[in-house]
């Protein structure tokens, strides 16, 4: 049926598309190297599944429906080149479930579009709503034209297609109009194929295209950085690897990675999607200025990206961990950041955090001679070159220095000594782990420190390495290995929990009745979720029972994450701040935790409470303290 | 314009300390010597680069009298932004002779045909405050310290500066190049320099210069001779209090800085505004400030 005239047309519109496309590659192309091999697999299970998209249960289902739909579709056009060899009844099923997709397609496309218009986002009308538009009227078009084709056809009522037959009623009986709607129908398809890769489309192409080539886990490690080449982070898009750009490509603008994050929610300059777009619409930008021949320079990210935006980040996860579309915002915030602390614009706090590291070892910016001064009335082994120990207990920076970190390494040596293990502290020769180095953009440090502490691990002997604070344990787990350190590393309740067992140990006293909220720390819930969850220490071990329910990754930040104990980026409310008032829902006389920043933040937090005069005043204790309370 | 910038490592004083006795010098307790860069010197250093990034022509030149290996200073000036860097090396003179040492500055800047010399007001190690005068005097040029504002005239022949006096107040002055500033820290905040940057800078050549190439004799005389040296008496020790109103990061600094002392009561009023407006007037009264 196709003329000469439609073929022009198709080829028109696959012309389009195709340069709008490859002008989307070439933006990817200009990346800096990055090897990523991509799975087949990953991208099919996703797909089909439609995992992540279905944590949102509504806009998911719609999102299904209209991906089925269109597949669905496809697949019928293809076989109806072919419609005299089908079976009839087997055409007619495909007919009757074209008609059943049509109108739920239709359903699934209202609702996305009156969720975009309702939406507060930023979402250009041309970019993200007009495909909307186009689709509705792709779905009505095809309807219009079986329903003229029904009238023309067929006499009877066929029950394989309700809606062209409903349609059918109101067509006139006219083969030209007919004619005239299939048309319509091919037009609007071919609208389709000729705008895709300038509006929000795309996705259907880079979205897919991410997932191929994504990481398997949410959260990996941030990869190394060479640091024998060019200084590192992104002055410009073209410091980002191939992979970076494809990402800002493949986002849809659905603002999911916005709702979780806690510098968003509490109102602090940073939303993640906005970074994400800054850095699209600068491509895009530059790209139209050299075919203008205005601007020659590369613009810096710089221009379009404030300070306040990614010094805002705690690097809690929440956002690669929702995206959709498998995004790393981290990674390209930290980039920025690198970039940042390279020109020397680190903030003024943050600064003396790193040369506190640098100079004295601790972020905290104490005396490295002060390490021990934690241990007080409890008395912790100390290392010794000559006697190899079962598991070396790593106290970390805020174990050490902090009065609240303290008394979790207290509660720690005290459990410990009651289990008889041949465990060791490295005292004075412990060293920040590099973590807040490394999330402030100071790659360079932490190689350093890094570098170090595996010496040292090495000179002792150490191959079992159990830490109390999160961040020290992601990072010897997943990014020490990165160069060479290769250790088992535990995080402390899943240690003694583990321990217990074994020793077949009973003699914890469950007599308290307190009611105990757990607060899941990102850098053990999101970044770690294939550990056991100390929230399940806290009910079998300790029998107690934990208010909360909602699943662990799902946690929100505290805020001192990413180097956020050492910035202050004033603007907004705190983070630790929205988390304590979503706690206060459940009005624990504790809240519990796993990690000393979250006990640090939260005592901030709370003694402010206080001060204010609010009633509910819980005590906020790690989860050694809860258990050494009932040794 | 060419900047020179006088920079000191010093030993990082926010450790334990103690006095090596035999040598007479502060040393750090119970640990290996950690060398920082003395802040006023890094300040003095950003206001150099801060006219180098706004005037386009300007050459920023640091340099440091230490032994050969004490690089840290002029290793941290090349990677916030030197233009050159230059050692010479005090090897067989005494670090406490602030007088030699700025005869010897003042003969290789003589050579250097330098527009500005800037230096920090004072070390935290020695804290004597007179480098910049000294060098000034010997190369008999004009002289200002305690700076804490520093900007060109329009004809970049002069500088104004403004300076800190005490209680606050503030001097203006306009000095014709070439001259010396001292400056105060605050005339520009600290600016981290990056270990990539300060391991790239160690790639870079630097300027060594020894006494003998300036004309110095092996024999050195002393020409200020150090007495005794103590400790500071231990400052009543304060524990840490944390205060609701603070940040984390706020809270932070308190920490690192040993804590406050408790607050005396009566920082806050309450009661009718009647009451509290007697207060203050009161307050007032007692503290002179009303007759
Ligand atoms: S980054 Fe991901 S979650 Fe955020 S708007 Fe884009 S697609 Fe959605
Ligand atoms: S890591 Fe957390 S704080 Fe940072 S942008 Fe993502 S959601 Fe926001």
């Amino acid at each position: 049926m196709l003329t000469i005239f439609d073929i022009l047309l198709l080829f028109i519109a696959l012309a389009v598309c195709s340069s709008g496309l490859a002008q989307r590659w070439s933006a990817w192309q200009q990346g800096r190297p990055e090897n990523r091999p991509g799975s087949m697999t990953a991208i099919l299970s996703y797909l089909i599944s439609h995992k992540k998209i279905l944590r949102k249960t509504g806009p998911g289902i719609a999102h299904l429906v209209i991906f089925w739909g269109f597949v669905f579709n496809v697949v019928i056009l293809i076989l109806a080149q072919f419609h005299s060899t089908l079976p009839l009844m087997v055409a007619r099923t495909l007919a009757l479930t074209a008609d059943i997709l049509g109108i739920a397609m239709l359903g699934a496309v209202l609702f996305l579009l009156v969720r975009r218009l309702k939406s507060p986002r930023r979402t250009s009308f041309a970019e993200a709503i007009i495909p909307f538009f186009l689709i509705i009227l792709i779905i009505l078009s095809g309807f219009l034209a079986a329903g003229v084709w029904m009238a023309i056809v067929y006499g009877d009522v066929p029950w394989w297609s309700p809606v062209g037959t409903a349609l059918s009623f109101i067509s006139p009986f006219s083969p030209v109009y007919m004619l005239i709607a299939i048309k319509i129908h091919f037009f609007f398809i071919l609208l389709f194929i000729a705008i895709l890769p300038f509006t929000l489309l795309r996705h259907v192409i880079t979205t897919p295209l991410n997932i191929y080539y994504k990481h398997h886990h949410p959260l990996s490690p941030l990869p190394l950085v060479p640091l024998d080449q060019s200084a590192p982070g992104a002055d410009t898009y073209r410091d980002f690897t191939w992979k970076q750009i494809l990402d800002v490509e493949a986002c849809t603008m659905c603002g999911r990675c916005e709702e979780v994050c806690p510098a968003s929610r509490a109102q602090k300059p940073l939303s993640p999607h906005k970074i994400v777009r800054s850095i699209f619409d600068q491509i895009g930008d530059y790209r139209l200025h050299k075919k203008r021949g205005i601007s020659p320079a590369i613009p810096r990210l710089g221009e379009v990206i404030a300070p306040d935006e990614i010094w805002s980040c705690t690097t809690c996860g929440a956002c690669n961990y929702e995206c959709p579309s498998h995004l790393d915002i981290i990674e390209k915030i930290i980039d920025l950041r690198r970039n940042e602390i390279e020109q020397g614009n680190c903030p003024t706090l943050g600064a003396a955090a790193l040369e506190g590291m640098v100079n004295r070892g601790n972020p905290w910016a104490l005396p490295p001679t002060d390490r021990t001064a934690w241990v007080g009335q409890v008395s912790p082994s100390l290392i010794e070159k000559t006697e190899t120990v079962e598991m070396l207990y790593w106290v970390g920076c805020a174990g050490a220095y902090d009065p609240l970190g303290q008394e979790i390494s207290r509660a720690m040596v005290t459990v410990l000594n009651s289990t008889g293990v041949r465990y060791a502290v490295l005292g004075n020769e412990e060293r920040c782990c590099g973590d807040p180095a490394r999330r402030l953009g100071e790659e360079g440090l932490f190689q350093d420190i890094c570098r170090k502490n595996i010496i040292t691990f090495a000179e002792y002997g150490i191959s079992t390495i159990v830490t109390n604070c999160p961040h020290c344990f992601n990072i010897f787990r997943n990014e020490y290995p990165l160069l060479g350190g290769e250790f088992r590393v535990l995080h402390h309740a899943q240690y003694l929990a583990d321990l217990w067992v074994k020793q077949g140990r009973t003699d914890l006293q469950h007599t308290s009745t307190e009611s105990i909220f757990y607060h899941d720390p990102c850098y053990l819930a999101r970044y770690n979720a294939d550990i056991p969850n100390a929230r399940r220490f806290l009910q079998n071990n300790l029998a107690v029972d934990v208010l909360n329910s909602s699943a662990p990754e799902k946690t929100l930040c505290c805020g001192g994450g990413g180097g956020q104990m050492w910035i202050d980026v004033h603007e907004g409310d705190r983070i630790e701040n929205v988390r304590i008032a979503q706690i206060e829902e459940a009005t624990p006389d504790t809240v519990a935790t796993a990690c000393p920043y979250c006990k640090i933040m939260f005592d901030t937090a709370l003694s402010s409470r206080a001060a204010r005069g609010e009633k509910w005043t819980p005590r906020i204790k790690d989860v050694a303290e809860l258990w050494a309370e009932r040794l | 314009m060419k900047i020179a910038v006088l920079m000191k490592p010093v030993l990082d004083c926010g450790v334990h300390l103690t006095i090596d006795d035999k040598r007479m010098e502060v040393a750090q307790k119970g640990q290996e010597p950690q060398w920082v860069v003395n802040p006023a010197d890094r300040s003095a250093l950003e206001v150099a680069l801060h006219l180098k990034y706004s005037q386009g022509t300007v050459s920023v030149h640091a340099i440091s009298y230490v032994p050969k290996e004490r690089t840290e200073a002029i290793y941290y000036a090349l990677a916030r932004g030197a233009d050159a860097g230059t050692i010479i090396a005090s090897e067989g003179a005494s670090q406490n002779d602030a007088a030699f040492a700025s005869v010897v500055l003042a003969k290789y800047l003589e050579r250097q045909n330098v527009d500005m010399i800037l230096c920090g007001n004072e070390s935290i190690d020695t804290a004597m405050a007179c480098m910049g005068p000294f060098v000034a005097q010997r190369l008999g040029l004009p002289h200002v310290s305690q700076a804490v504002s520093l900007g060109l005239t329009s004809d970049n022949k002069s500088i104004v500066v403004q300076r800190r006096l005490e209680k606050g107040n503030r001097e203006k002055l306009e000095c014709p190049l070439p001259a010396v500033v001292a400056v105060d820290p605050m005339i520009a905040p600290l600016r981290y320099a990056s270990v990539y940057a300060i391991n790239n800078a160690g790639n870079r050549d630097l300027e060594q210069v020894s006494l003998e190439e300036l004309g110095f004799k092996s024999e050195i005389t002393c020409q200020t001779e150090l007495e005794k040296i103590t400790l500071p008496r231990p400052r009543p020790k304060r524990t840490f209090i944390p205060d609701a109103k603070l940040s984390v990061a706020e809270r932070m600094k308190l920490i690192r800085s040993g804590g406050i002392a408790k607050k005396k009561d009566g920082d806050t009023l309450s009661g009718s505004p009647e009451a509290i407006a007697d207060a203050i007037f009161t307050f007032l009264q007692e503290k002179g400030f009303l007759g």
